[in-house]
């Protein structure tokens, strides 16, 4: 990793920036409910991006977009590596008002532009840290001081929704600042991760992988409400995607809304070197019409940034559908870098034509020579395939109406 | 629109708006001269139900023209969980506010009074009104055997078929005379037998029938003992099942009274057009026992 340092000045025992942060906040999940906050800014401008894009996940894979400007993983380990997470103890039900660093961070977690911010940090840490939630983190040290040095820009839904404390966090979420503000995902859940939602009382910082997560699931939830009131689709939908080792082929079933992912890594890929058993391994989880009421713990966070993606695209088209995540993980995938590749990649492959089917056979059929791991592990791991092949729905019982 | 209706109690209120609970969490109200009536189907579009509550089961009904109130569930129900045992019930529409329903709960103590806003249900079919009525006149020729049986026997079967399995297959033989009920899965099995002669209040058998139906759904239908104490059970080849119970008055008598059920079945994969032989279960079975090398082991190192 290269280690710039044009923004650096070491004064004493510390190493002073000043650079501006994109906004970006940060809140660790270690030693719980003692965690470690921070906002994060750049001490090298040397990035191929602007500064507001370095912690902006929506903007390394644009949905759609030619596959030449999606990020590659040595660049996003790079701009983010040259993000420096300053860190300072905090108790999750700190407010900011009584500890000035968490107030500051506050303003900057809510900012909708970068923020010019000073900092003071020593001890640092100069490493990459991976997560399978949240995106790679550079170098952190201890933060000894902090300052902001221009007024930041607040969105005004987000200025509603952190001003009203008698504002639910899962409706300030899904209504104020996703549906009506159009704020991206990560904006929403850095203003959840400082502690600025929800009911006065239980307002508290939240880690930044269980914000990530958290603010999946709830807005995901919120469309898929509505998207249970749409009429069915009237074909069989496949849409897929690759990026960075991910490949995504997602089946969209005319059927009421139901849902289920399921993914492999490749056995070849470093996560499995050491395994003496090469066999393939898939992990499963679904859901029925009603929901889920517990964690999807096999898939993990993953299961709600794809089902996010399928919400929105089913929102988009005004239909329900049963729909079946496939993700395959081969060995270009050399370090999990975050949940957002699963959210943008799924958002990319359905921003994409689908190909049309008459029956989940032809769908099935057309995957099966793409797959890594051949189809009758999937059928046989599926327990939704199972439920579409043979539960009816009281309609199929009605004669047709005529067209 | 003039709309009002007193309960003795809210029994059989409180019964029935608790088993649409379990389906979903909005829904409407239907109201007529000749009654009320309420109608959900799941969001899997599985199960359904229609309850008909007519005016000669209340003390008091006056209802000048058909209308609908739509109404949250959740709601509803802990309004009702608040009433007394012996409070009667007033359902009334605000004359007021024509979007207002309001419960009052009379003792000899107090009259409480809750207010509950009429909603618009977004998405909700103006078919669905009527839609109990169109699977009603569709399937009615092809139920070939229709039990009645006591409630409680009923949830014995279903409790017992929950230990095993989420799934129950139903079957009704005409030769044997029975009625059989069969749960089971890798872990084992329950099979319950029941004598038509001895076992059921009443029958009517033309021919076998049987069908595999969501346990889960059955679990909840069976709550409804609190009202009814024995259902009729219709069946026919792998169609929905349907369950209905009568409402009879407080003081006992027989009313137009009902709560119906529609379930629709699992049908066993052979029947499957999409997949054909292609994707048989067994053939993937077989390849995954028979397998060897790299790829023998799929499934069972999950856990």
């Amino acid at each position: 990793m290269s280690f710039t340092t044009d923004l650096l000045e070491r004064r004493g025992g510390c190493l002073e920036i000043a650079s501006a942060s994109p906004p970006s906040f940060f809140v660790g999940h270690s030693g719980y409910p003692r965690v470690s906050i921070g906002p994060m800014l750049p001490h090298s401008l040397d990035s191929p991006l602007e500064v507001h894009d370095m912690d902006a996940p929506e903007q390394w894979l644009v949905p759609g977009s030619p596959a030449s400007t999606h990020k590659q993983l040595m660049e996003v380990v790079q701009f983010r590596s040259s993000l420096i997470r300053t860190t300072h103890p905090a108790y999750v039900k700190e407010k900011g008002a009584s500890d000035r660093i968490l107030g500051l961070s506050q303003q900057i977690a809510m900012a909708e532009k970068p923020v010019a911010t000073e900092i003071a940090v020593e001890k640092l840490h100069v490493n990459v840290q991976v997560d399978d939630h949240a995106a790679p983190n550079g170098p952190s040290g201890s933060l000894q001081r902090l300052a902001i040095t221009e007024n930041p820009r607040v969105h005004r839904k987000v200025d509603y929704a952190v001003s009203d404390t008698d504002l639910k966090a899962s409706e300030a979420i899904s209504k104020y600042l996703y549906a009506d503000g159009h704020l991206p995902v990560s904006d929403i859940y850095r203003i959840l991760s400082a502690g600025l939602l929800g009911i006065e009382e239980n307002r508290k910082l939240v880690p930044t992988r269980w914000a990530i997560t958290a603010t999946d699931d709830t807005v995901s939830k919120s469309l898929i409400e509505r998207v249970k009131s749409f009429p069915e689709l009237g074909e069989h939908l496949l849409h897929e995607s690759s990026y960075l080792g991910n490949s995504f082929h997602i089946i969209f079933v005319p059927r009421p809304w139901v849902y289920e992912m399921m993914e492999c890594w490749s056995p070849h890929s470093i996560w499995r070197l050491f395994d003496r058993d090469k066999s393939y391994v898939i992990v499963q989880d679904h859901e029925l019409s009603d929901g889920r009421t517990t964690y999807a713990s096999n898939i993990t966070g993953a299961y709600y940034s794809a089902r996010l993606g399928v919400a929105e695209y089913l929102t988009s088209i005004k239909r329900q559908a049963a729909v079946i995540v496939i993700r395959e993980v081969n060995e270009q995938y050399l370090m999990p870098l975050g949940v957002w590749v699963i959210r943008q990649a799924v958002r990319d492959a359905l921003a994409r034509p689908p190909r049309k089917f008459s029956s989940l056979k032809e769908v099935l059929a057309a995957i099966a020579p793409g797959l890594q791991v051949p189809l009758r592990y999937w059928l046989a791991k599926s327990q939704l395939l199972p439920y579409i092949r043979s539960q009816r729905t009281l309609e199929s019982f009605l004669p047709r109406a005529a067209p | 629109m003039d709309f009002s209706a007193t309960l003795e109690n809210s029994r059989i209120l409180k019964g029935i708006i608790e088993a649409i609970s379990f389906l979903i969490d909005e829904t409407y109200v239907y109201v007529y001269p000749t009654g009320l009536k309420l109608n959900a189907i799941d969001s899997s579009h599985v199960a359904m139900l229609l309850a008909f509550l007519p005016k000669e089961l209340f003390t008091e009904y006056k209802c000048s023209q058909d209308s609908k109130i739509g109404i949250n569930v959740q709601d509803l129900i802990k309004i009702l969980r608040r009433s007394g045992g012996k409070d009667e019930i007033q359902l009334q529409l605000d004359k007021k506010d024509k979007n207002t329903l309001l419960i009052t709960m009379k003792s000899d103590k107090s009259t409480r009074t809750f207010k509950l806003k009429s909603k618009e249900i977004p998405g909700y079919d103006a078919k669905e009104e009527g839609l109990l009525e169109s699977f009603e006149e569709t399937l009615k020729d092809k139920f070939s055997a229709t039990i009645q049986i006591e409630g409680a026997v009923l949830d014995e079967i279903v409790k017992d078929a929950l230990i095993i399995s989420d799934l129950i297959k139903v079957q009704v033989l005409s030769a044997e005379k029975v009625m059989n009920f069969t749960a089971s899965d890798e872990s084992g099995e329950v099979a319950i037998e029941i004598d038509l002669e001895k076992g059921v209040l009443d029958k009517k058998v033309q021919n076998d029938a049987e069908g595999i139906y969501s346990l889960n759904f059955l679990e909840n239908i069976i709550k409804i003992q609190s009202i009814t104490n024995h259902f009729e059970i219709a069946l026919g080849n792998n169609i929905p099942m349907k369950i209905k119970g009568a409402i009879t008055s407080s003081a006992g008598n027989p009313t137009d009274g009902k709560i119906v059920y529609l379930l629709a079945p699992r049908v066993e994969e052979e029947n499957e057009d999409e997949f054909g032989d292609d994707f048989d279960a067994n053939d993937i079975e077989e390849e995954l026992s028979s397998g060897g090398g790299e790829e023998d082991s799929s499934g069972e190192d999950d856990e």
